[in-house]
C-alpha cells in the first residue's frame, strides 16, 4: 500500500460555524494505480490533493504514507517525505520564468545535491524522452501551453517520485494538448508511476483505472 | 549559478525595479562614500605629528598673547619642555634683481620644525632657521623662484631690504593639518626689523601670535590650567582689567576644531562634521530602506519562484541563502557603480566643500578590504529583511494563489513617513539658509559698497600725495582714499577703561574722500573742526552713557574733540552686531594700508587696467591685486552659502532617494489592491474616485511627515541663526512650501501607478484571482 487515509476530517472555523472541507476520508491508494478525482466546484478536490501532497494539514483522521504516520510527523519531516516521494503538475504550469527549459529541469536536482555529471545525464534523459531536447535553451514564456505543460511534467518527474500528483494539469490546454498529455500520463503509469489526479472532464477521468466522486467533502 | 543566472535575467526583465534600485542604492554609495572620506580626512587633521599628544595651544576666547607669555610660562612651569610662537604675513621677495614676488609666510621660533613634524626636503630640522637670516621655502615657492637650480644657500631679500639666505626646503604643508599653506618660513624674531617695532616680542601688550607648548614626556601641562589662570588675573593686564577671562591648552588634535582661530590656521567646526555623519547615516539609511521596501514589493512576483522552489525540494536555508546572495551581488553592483561616480563627483563635491579629498590615494589594501567588508555587510543586512519575508512563504500558498495578500507592511508605512519626514525637513532648511545668505548679502549695511575698488596701499608714507593725484588724473577714477583699517577689515581694537567700566572700541583711520566715497552722512557737533578731532558712530556714544555727543573724551590720555557723529554702519560681517567706532582722520604723512578708488559705471575694465599699470609703475612693481569692495564683502558670507550647497544637494539626494521609495511602495500598495480596484470599478467607480482612494494614503503620510518635521526644522534653523545678529525670519510659508512641496511629488508618483491601476480592465484584475 502506497498510501492510506482514513477518516480524515478538515475544517475551517466561520463565523463560529465549522464549515467542512473534507468529511471522513477513507482512501487506500495502491502503488501503480492512476486515479481520477472529480467534482463539482468546491467540492473539496484541491483540498483533498493537497493533503496527500502533505502541503496541508488536516483536522482530524491518520494518514499514512509508505509505513509512515503522516499526521504525527513534524513538518520538516513532513517536507522531506514529499519532497523525496511526490511530483507535482499544476494547471499554471508553474515553471520559473527566468530559467530555461534546461533550468527548469535542472532546479530540483540542485536541491538534491546531485553531482554535476549525473545531472545533465539526468536532464538530457528526460529532455530526450519528452522530444524536446530542441527547446532547452528557450524560456517558458517561449512555448505553447502543451509544450509548457509538457516541461511541467517532465520536472515533477526528473526526481523520479513514487506519485505524481496533478491539479487539472490540463484545465489551461486546448483539447489537442490535453489529449497529449493524457497519453504521457497513461504511458508514465504503464512503466510503473502512481498518478492522482484532479478533473473537471469525464473524458480525462477515463484515463484513470479508477474515479473518485466527491461532493461537499464527502466521498460519494 | 542557476539561481544567480534565474537573478540576473530577473535583474534584466525587470528594469525599472533594476534601474531604481541599482541606481537609487549607487547614488547614496556615492554620497556616502564621499562624505565618509572627507570625515575621516578631517578627524585625521594633524594625525602625522610625531609629538601629536605633547603639543598644546594656549587659548582664550577673547584675545590672542604676546611673546613674553610664551617666555614667562616656560620659565616658571616645569612641564614645558619647549614652545614655538607663530605670527602670519606677506610680504614681497626677491630671489634676484627686479624679480618680484608676493609670498605669504609664517614667522616662527627656531624650533619649529623639532616641535612639529613638517617634513623637510632640505635641511636639518634642528640647523634651518638657527640664524635669524635663514629662511626655509615651501617646494612650490623654491620651484617658481629658482626652478631646477638647488635653492639653499641662495640669497633673497624680503620687502625689498632685508637680507636672508636660504637653508631648507619644505614639503608644502599637508591638506590635513591645521595652518595654512605658506610660502616659506622665517625666524620669528625678524618681525621686529619687518615691523619697525622693537617690542614686537617683548611688549606684554602686543597680543597677535599664537603660542604652542610642547610638553616634557609623561608631565601633565592642562592640570596647570586654573593655576595659570590665576597668575594671568593676577599679572597680565588683559586679565586684570576684565578683557579676557578664560584660558585652555587645547590640544594639537582640537586646533583643528577650536572656535578660535589664530594666526595662519584653517578651522573646521566639528558640527559640521557631525552634521554630514549623521546624514551619511541617514543616506545609508534611506538607501537600505528602499532596497528593502522595493525588494519586498517585487516579491509579489518572486514568492511564487520561493514556493515553487520550495515544493520542488529547496529547503528554507538554501532560499535565504539565495536571497542573501542577491542582495550582496546587487549591493557589489551599486557599490562598483558608485565608486565610478564618486570619481566623477570627486572635482564637484572637493569644490562644494572646499576640500582636496584624493580619492586615488585612499585606494590602499587596507581599505579596499574594509570597504568590501563594509559594503557585503550592508548587503547582507538590506537582504536580510526581504529574504526573511519571501522564504516564509509556504508552497500550499502557490498552490491556492493566495501569497499576493500576503505581503503588508506596516513597517513600510513608518518608513515611508520617516522619509517625507527627512525630507521636508531638509526643504525647509535649505530655504532658510538661502534665505538668510540672501538677507546678508543684501542687506542695507549703512554705507555704498557698489563701483569701488580697493588694494593694499603699498607705495610708503611719502608717496601718498602724489600717488593720489596720479590716480585721479585716469579718466575713470572719481575718488581716491587712502585709509588704515576701512569697513571691509574692521580696523583695529582700543580697549580702554572709562570710567572705570571697560570699553572695546575699534578704529579705523581715513582720509577725507572716505565720507563721500562711502556716502557715509556725518552730524557735525557743535566742537569746531579741528585736524585731531575724532568722528564715533551712534553706538560708541551709547557704549560710553551719552545722549547727545559730548566735547570730548578721553581714550588714554589725551583729550580728544568729537567732531562729528556718523549713523551706524557695518564694518564687520552681520554675524555680529554694530560695535562702537572711532573714526580718525588721517593726515598725509600717516601710514596707510589700504587705497580705495571710485570708478565710473561704465568702461570699468579699461578703467582697471589704467589703474593697474599707473599703479604699478608708482610702486616699483611690486605685485598687488585689485578687488571690489562689494565682491569683498561677498565673500564673507562663503561659508553660509557653502552650507547652504551642501544642505541643497542632500535635499535634492533625499528627493531622489524618497522618490524611489513612494515609488516602490506606490507599485506595491497598488498591487495589493488590484482586485479591490477591480471590483469597485465594476460596481461603478470613476477613474477620480479610484485615483482619489489610492492617493488617499499617500497624503495622510505626508501630513503625518509634515507635522514632525516643522517643529524640527524650526527648532534647528531657529539655533542656527543665533549665530547671526542680523537674521531673517523663519516664515511660515516656507514650512508650507515645502509640504506642498513634497505632496506634490508624492501625489505625482502615486498617480502615475495609480492612473495605470484605474484604467486598466477590471476583468484582467478579477480574473487573476
Amino acid at each position: 500500500m502506497l498510501l492510506e487515509l482514513n477518516n480524515i476530517f478538515k475544517w475551517v472555523q466561520q463565523g463560529g460555524q465549522r464549515v467542512f472541507l473534507l468529511k471522513d476520508i477513507n482512501l487506500k491508494v495502491a502503488e501503480g494505480e492512476f486515479i481520477s478525482v472529480m467534482g463539482p466546484s468546491g467540492s473539496g478536490k484541491s483540498t483533498l490533493l493537497n493533503v496527500i501532497g502533505m502541503l496541508d494539514g488536516f483536522n482530524e483522521g491518520e494518514y499514512h504514507f509508505m509505513d509512515e504516520s503522516v499526521h504525527t510527523l513534524r513538518e520538516k519531516h513532513r517536507a522531506e517525505l514529499y519532497k523525496q516521494y511526490i511530483g507535482f503538475v499544476f494547471q499554471a504550469y508553474h515553471l520559473i520564468d527566468e530559467l530555461t527549459v534546461y533550468e527548469n529541469l535542472e532546479m530540483p536536482l540542485l536541491y538534491k545535491k546531485i553531482k554535476g555529471s549525473e545531472r545533465k545525464a539526468m536532464v538530457a534523459d528526460m529532455l530526450d524522452r519528452f522530444n524536446i531536447v530542441g527547446k532547452k535553451d528557450l524560456f517558458p514564456t517561449q512555448l505553447s501551453g502543451g509544450q509548457q505543460q509538457l516541461v511541467g511534467v517532465a520536472r515533477a518527474l526528473i526526481s523520479k517520485p513514487k506519485l505524481i500528483l496533478a491539479d487539472e494539469p490540463t484545465g489551461n490546454l486546448n483539447s489537442k494538448q490535453g489529449q497529449d498529455i493524457m497519453e504521457l500520463f497513461k504511458q508514465l503509469n504503464n512503466e510503473g508511476v502512481t498518478i492522482i489526479q484532479v478533473t473537471h472532464s469525464e473524458k480525462n477521468a477515463e484515463y484513470g483505472s479508477r474515479i473518485i466522486q466527491l461532493l461537499d467533502g464527502r466521498k460519494v | 549559478m542557476i539561481s544567480l543566472k534565474a537573478y540576473l535575467r530577473h535583474l534584466i526583465k525587470n528594469k525599472l525595479y533594476t534601474l531604481v534600485t541599482v541606481v537609487g542604492f549607487a547614488i547614496s554609495l556615492t554620497f556616502v562614500l564621499l562624505l565618509s572620506v572627507y570625515i575621516k580626512n578631517e578627524l585625521s587633521v594633524d594625525d602625522f605629528h610625531k609629538n601629536k599628544d605633547r603639543i598644546y595651544r594656549i587659548e582664550s576666547a577673547d584675545t590672542d598673547f604676546s611673546g613674553p607669555i610664551a617666555v614667562n610660562l616656560r620659565d616658571t612651569y616645569a612641564e614645558i619642555q619647549d614652545f614655538v610662537r607663530t605670527y602670519e604675513y606677506q610680504g614681497i621677495i626677491t630671489p634676484k634683481a627686479n624679480q618680484n614676488f608676493n609670498m605669504g609666510y609664517l614667522a616662527v621660533d627656531n624650533s619649529f620644525f623639532e616641535v612639529f613634524s613638517y617634513p623637510l626636503i632640505k635641511g636639518d630640522p634642528s640647523k634651518v632657521l638657527a640664524t635669524k637670516d635663514q629662511i626655509v621655502l615651501s617646494k612650490s615657492l623654491a620651484l617658481r623662484l629658482f626652478g631646477t637650480e638647488d635653492p639653499v644657500g641662495k640669497e633673497v631679500t624680503i620687502d625689498t631690504r632685508l637680507k636672508f639666505t636660504v637653508s631648507g626646503v619644505m614639503e608644502d604643508f599637508p591638506e590635513n593639518t591645521h595652518l595654512k599653506q605658506q610660502d616659506a618660513i622665517i625666524n620669528i624674531q625678524n618681525m621686529v626689523d619687518i615691523f619697525e617695532y622693537e617690542g614686537f616680542l617683548t611688549d606684554i601688550g602686543f597680543c597677535s601670535m599664537s603660542i604652542y607648548f610642547l610638553e616634557k614626556p609623561n608631565a601633565d601641562l592642562r592640570a596647570k590650567t586654573s593655576e595659570v589662570l590665576k597668575s594671568f588675573k593676577k599679572d597680565f593686564w588683559l586679565y586684570q582689567e576684565g578683557y579676557a577671562n578664560t584660558l585652555y591648552f587645547t590640544p594639537l588634535k582640537e586646533i583643528y576644531f577650536s572656535d578660535k582661530v589664530g594666526p595662519g590656521t584653517k578651522s573646521n567646526s566639528r558640527t559640521l562634521v557631525v552634521v554630514l555623519s549623521v546624514i551619511v547615516l541617514l543616506i545609508l539609511f534611506l538607501a537600505i530602506g528602499n532596497y528593502v521596501n522595493l525588494t519586498i514589493a517585487q516579491s509579489t512576483f518572486r514568492g511564487r519562484e520561493v514556493a515553487i522552489k520550495k515544493l520542488l525540494g529547496g529547503s528554507k536555508k538554501q532560499l535565504f541563502l539565495q536571497f542573501i546572495k542577491e542582495s550582496i551581488i546587487l549591493c557589489l553592483i551599486a557599490v562598483s557603480l558608485s565608486l565610478l561616480f564618486a570619481k566623477l563627483v570627486e572635482p564637484v563635491f572637493n569644490s562644494l566643500l572646499e576640500t582636496k579629498l584624493h580619492l586615488n590615494a585612499q585606494l590602499t589594501l587596507g581599505n579596499l578590504v574594509l570597504f568590501s567588508g563594509v559594503f557585503i555587510g550592508i548587503g547582507f543586512l538590506s537582504g536580510l529583511v526581504p529574504a526573511l519575508r519571501i522564504t516564509s512563504f509556504k508552497p500550499i500558498e502557490v498552490v491556492k494563489g493566495t501569497f499576493r495578500k500576503k505581503v503588508k507592511g506596516v513597517y513600510g508605512k513608518a518608513f515611508i513617513t520617516f522619509q517625507y519626514t527627512v525630507t521636508i525637513a531638509l526643504l525647509a532648511c535649505s530655504w532658510i539658509i538661502v534665505k538668510q545668505t540672501y538677507f546678508l548679502t543684501e542687506k542695507d549695511l549703512g554705507f555704498k559698497k557698489e563701483n569701488i575698488v580697493w588694494a593694499p596701499y603699498l607705495a610708503g608714507t611719502q608717496k601718498k600725495t602724489a600717488v593720489k593725484a596720479e590716480l585721479m588724473k585716469i579718466p575713470g577714477v572719481e575718488q581716491v582714499s587712502l585709509v588704515w583699517g576701512s569697513p571691509l577689515d574692521g580696523g583695529s581694537n582700543q580697549s580702554f577703561v572709562y570710567k572705570e567700566k571697560p570699553q572695546s572700541f575699534q578704529e579705523i583711520r581715513v582720509d577725507s574722500a572716505f565720507f563721500s566715497m562711502f556716502d557715509i552722512k556725518i552730524s557735525p557737533t557743535d566742537v569746531a573742526y579741528s585736524k585731531e578731532g575724532v568722528y564715533f558712530n551712534q553706538t560708541a556714544l551709547n557704549s560710553l552713557g551719552f545722549e547727545s555727543a559730548p566735547a570730548s573724551f578721553k581714550m588714554y590720555e589725551r583729550d580728544e574733540p568729537i567732531i562729528g557723529v556718523v549713523n551706524d554702519f557695518n564694518f564687520k560681517e552681520l554675524r555680529q552686531n554694530i560695535g562702537p567706532l572711532v573714526i580718525r582722520q588721517q593726515n598725509d604723512s600717516a601710514y596707510a594700508s589700504k587705497m580705495f578708488l571710485k570708478i565710473k559705471g561704465n568702461n570699468q575694465l579699461a578703467t582697471l587696467n589704467q589703474v593697474k599699470t599707473t599703479y604699478t609703475r608708482l610702486i616699483d612693481n611690486l605685485p598687488f591685486d585689485i578687488r571690489f569692495v562689494d565682491d569683498t564683502i561677498d565673500q564673507w558670507y562663503v561659508k553660509e552659502v557653502k552650507t547652504g550647497k551642501i544642505i541643497g544637494y542632500f535635499t535634492l539626494l533625499s528627493f531622489i532617494i524618497s522618490f524611489i521609495g513612494i515609488l516602490a511602495m506606490s507599485t506595491f500598495y497598488i498591487q495589493q489592491r488590484y482586485k479591490e480596484i477591480g471590483i469597485r470599478k465594476v460596481n461603478g467607480a470613476s477613474i477620480t474616485q479610484i485615483l482619489a482612494l489610492l492617493s488617499k494614503d499617500f497624503i495622510k503620510w505626508v501630513a503625518l511627515a509634515f507635522t514632525i518635521a516643522v517643529p524640527i526644522s524650526w527648532y534647528a534653523m531657529g539655533k542656527w541663526l543665533e549665530g547671526f545678529a542680523y537674521r531673517t525670519t523663519i516664515s511660515w510659508w516656507i514650512f508650507v512650501l515645502a509640504g506642498l512641496t513634497a505632496l506634490t511629488i508624492a501625489l505625482l508618483t502615486v498617480s502615475w501607478q495609480s492612473f495605470r491601476a484605474a484604467v486598466a480592465n477590471p476583468v484582467n484584475a478579477l480574473r487573476e484571482e
